[in-house]
């Protein structure tokens, strides 16, 4: 999958590489499958019956779980750990205590603000609870295992679940395909205002939540953390959406779909055209700034530093 | 109060930015001014503190260009010496016999000075002096101040920044400002490995507060260069010739090694210089180091003439007393209207904010409704004063800032 364009050579590709890799693959691109669902009627219908939960396991870590439950698709970060032990803590997730993510390690789906008090009021597009139905684990042996799953190479080692193999093997990949097909856009297909629209909002998200991993993971990213260690940005589309937010703290940063209170830096992309070029990479940003086409207010330092990590996004994932 | 608008500017930026990258680039691009919709993006005249936008819109400005003016726009005198020298030439073959004069006027009204060499950019001479320093010591390593700006050659700028590579970046070590104690412990760990340290006489960051040096702060960092053999650096590129004509290292008491100017040198005609120590002039003597237009005489001849004028009018006085009284009024004004703003740095290029909200939107706000009264203020930079700021600009600025904050507490929040 490949979002944000691409940003020059290709990297080598070695285990650091791999690791951070994998965290943005599950914990910035695979919670676009929450979108997808929301926003594609097909791929809604496609899972409409599904009643299980999804854990993507790798040796080491990291480790996410995607729910499908009553027509909606939930994803969210698991804790660290291993095989069984790992499996037993995420049956703990399932009743709904929330897994400790540590410091600074990735996103929060539900959009609550540890550190800042931000409070997140829409957009989030969850399933029914956590309970119920069956679980399906996912078992990868190393990072790059897993990334080559994503590079449609790959294939897990199922660890449990092997009833639900069937809805794995159709249904999800079904849906993973489709995820695939909105983060490669083509200007033909960015012609269509639904596809432009969906590419859109999961480029948002995907780069939202990937920041807290590359500031933790990537070297260079992580040179600016400290413009990140507090208040919180709000990147929106206008006019009506989608949004998101970035709580910042010394400790941890989280990312949440959504609006947010009072933002003490403010990104707003004048409609849905400039925020794809603004995500694409194809857009001057300077000049968008100057013209009005992007609206940059506030804490300025965090919105350049933003920038600047956005762009180690693609290092990644293109 | 008439609010100005800016059709002119917007339109003609989108052309702009068709054809030139960025629209308008660097320190000039309008990105940094909230909202860009406030702000003239284009100057086609200007006298005095004044100029004039390309709607027709009348600014006092306070910024100064970002500081070549000091003396004030289309100066007489200024302006008189580079037109008769232009009469006669400007890039020649050869050197002109201005260069000779400029440099022993520098000489003499620097203390520690004994040569003088001349460039275009503030960013020429802070990478001429670090090479210098390299050929004079042999070491590799500079040392520099955390978020400290000395242009934009990549060994200047951060790491990440586009088109900078961590070669690029490698032999600079930063460190924070004020802690000497810092800089001490990069000499202990790296014996024998700095050339240099350079520093801005003050912390002047952008969107920040400006920072004063603590007390004896220099002193040890001089003594510090002085037991390693570390060359110090002085980058009076934005302060020189605004806080003492002497060099800003005479306001704060300390002797640079090496010291580089631009900016208010020759009230916007394009020259900077650097000097040094005797004992440096050999090896800067040895550094390959020069430019198309670096022997420009016109720039040369408005120098002489704006370091003579400065001298006349004391123009560090006169611009610290505008300064504060300046910055005494909006104080003033915004204590009023129940509003603190905090002042900080040297009156003749003060940083203001508004410390009440904490994401400086407020701040923005107040800058941007100032601007568009005919007061130029940025919310992000230090201010600039000239000589040409006059009573009834302050007055007027005065007038204006206090519309302005009638204005935002009329729209409230933040």
């Amino acid at each position: 999958m490949s979002v944000l364009g691409t940003a020059g050579a290709a990297p080598r590709r070695d285990a650091r590489y791999e690791a951070v890799r994998a965290r943005l693959n599950l914990h910035a691109v695979l919670p676009g499958l929450e979108d997808v669902v929301a926003g594609d009627a097909e791929m809604a219908a496609l899972v409409a019956g599904a009643d299980l939960t999804v854990h993507f396991r790798v040796a080491g870590g990291p480790a996410a779980a995607v729910r499908f439950a009553g027509s909606r698709c939930r994803a969210w970060p698991l804790g660290a750990g291993a095989g069984a032990a790992a499996d037993t803590a995420v049956r703990g997730t399932e009743t709904g205590a929330r897994a400790d993510r540590g410091a600074g390690n990735g996103a929060d789906r539900d959009g609550e603000s540890p550190d800042r008090g931000g409070r997140h009021r829409d957009g989030e597009h969850g399933a029914g609870g956590r309970g119920g139905g069956g679980t399906v684990t996912l078992w990868f042996t190393s990072p790059a295992h897993l990334n080559r799953m994503f590079d449609g190479s790959g294939t897990p080692i199922p660890l449990r679940g092997f009833g639900k193999l069937g809805f794995m093997q159709k249904e999800f990949t079904q849906l993973s395909d489709r995820l695939a097909h909105y983060l490669k856009p083509t200007p033909e297909l960015l012609g269509d205002p639904d596809y432009l629209a969906m590419n859109t909002r999961l480029m948002l998200t995907t780069a939202a939540f990937a920041v807290p991993i590359l500031l933790e993971c990537d070297p260079v990213a992580a040179g600016f953390r400290r413009a990140f260690d507090s208040g919180s940005i709000a990147l929106t589309v206008l006019p009506d959406g989608p949004s998101v937010g970035l709580l910042l703290g010394p400790q941890r940063i989280v990312a949440v779909k959504g609006e947010i209170d009072s933002p003490t830096a403010l990104i707003r992309m004048r409609d849905v055209h400039i925020a794809s070029a603004f995500l694409n990479g194809t857009l001057d940003t300077f000049a968008a700034v100057a013209c009005g086409d992007v609206e940059i207010s506030g804490q300025l330092p965090k919105v350049d530093a933003l920038g600047l990590v956005l762009e180690r996004v693609p290092i990644y994932l293109s | 109060m008439q609010t100005y608008s800016f059709a002119g500017s917007q339109a003609l930026f989108r052309r702009a930015a068709e054809v030139i990258p960025c629209g308008i680039y660097g320190h000039f691009s309008p990105a940094p001014l909230v909202p860009p919709t406030s702000y003239p993006f284009f100057a086609v005249s200007g006298r005095g503190s004044h100029f004039t936008d390309v709607d027709g819109n009348d600014f006092i400005d306070y910024m100064c260009a970002y500081g070549p003016m000091v003396l004030g726009y289309n100066d007489p005198v200024v302006d008189e010496a580079a037109r008769k020298q232009a009469e006669k030439g400007d890039t020649l073959m050869g050197a002109s016999p201005l260069m000779v004069d400029l440099a022993e006027r520098l000489v003499e009204l620097i203390p520690f000075a004994d040569w003088a060499f001349f460039a275009k950019n503030g960013g020429d001479m802070t990478t001429y002096a670090t090479m210098i320093a390299r050929a004079a010591t042999g070491r590799p390593k500079i040392v520099a101040i955390e978020g400290g700006y000395h242009g934009v050659a990549a060994w200047m700028q951060g790491g990440g920044h586009h088109g900078v590579v961590p070669q690029d970046t490698e032999n600079v070590i930063r460190i924070p400002w004020n802690d000497a104690a810092a800089f001490e412990h990069v000499l202990e760990e790296q014996p024998g490995r700095i050339a240099a340290f350079i520093s801005t006489p003050y912390q002047h960051l952008t969107f920040a507060d400006n920072e004063l040096p603590a007390e004896g702060y220099w002193q040890r960092i001089r003594e510090l260069c002085d037991r390693h053999g570390v060359v110090l650096i002085l980058d009076d590129v934005r302060a020189g010739f605004r806080l003492d004509l002497r060099g800003s290292n005479e306001y704060f008491g300390f002797r640079p090694d090496l010291a580089c100017y631009c900016k208010a040198i020759a009230n916007g005609y394009p020259i900077s210089a650097i000097v040094g120590r005797g004992e440096l002039k050999n090896d800067a003597a040895g550094v390959f180091y020069t430019g198309s237009y670096w022997f420009q005489a016109v720039p040369m001849a408005a120098a002489l003439a704006c370091i003579d004028e400065l001298q006349r009018r004391d123009a560090p006085a006169y611009m610290a007393d505008y300064g504060r009284r300046l910055t005494d009024g909006m104080k003033r004004i915004a204590d009023t209207h129940g509003h603190d703003l905090k002042v900080t740095g040297p009156p003749q290029m003060p940083y203001l904010r508004l410390t009440d909200d904490e994401s400086t939107m407020l701040h923005q706000r107040l800058c941007a409704e100032c601007t568009r009264r005919g007061a130029y203020l940025t919310s992000h930079h230090n201010w600039l004063v000239s000589c040409a700021h006059t009573d009834e600009d302050l007055e007027r600025t005065l007038a204006i800032v206090e519309e302005a904050f009638t204005v935002l507490d009329e729209e409230g929040g933040t």
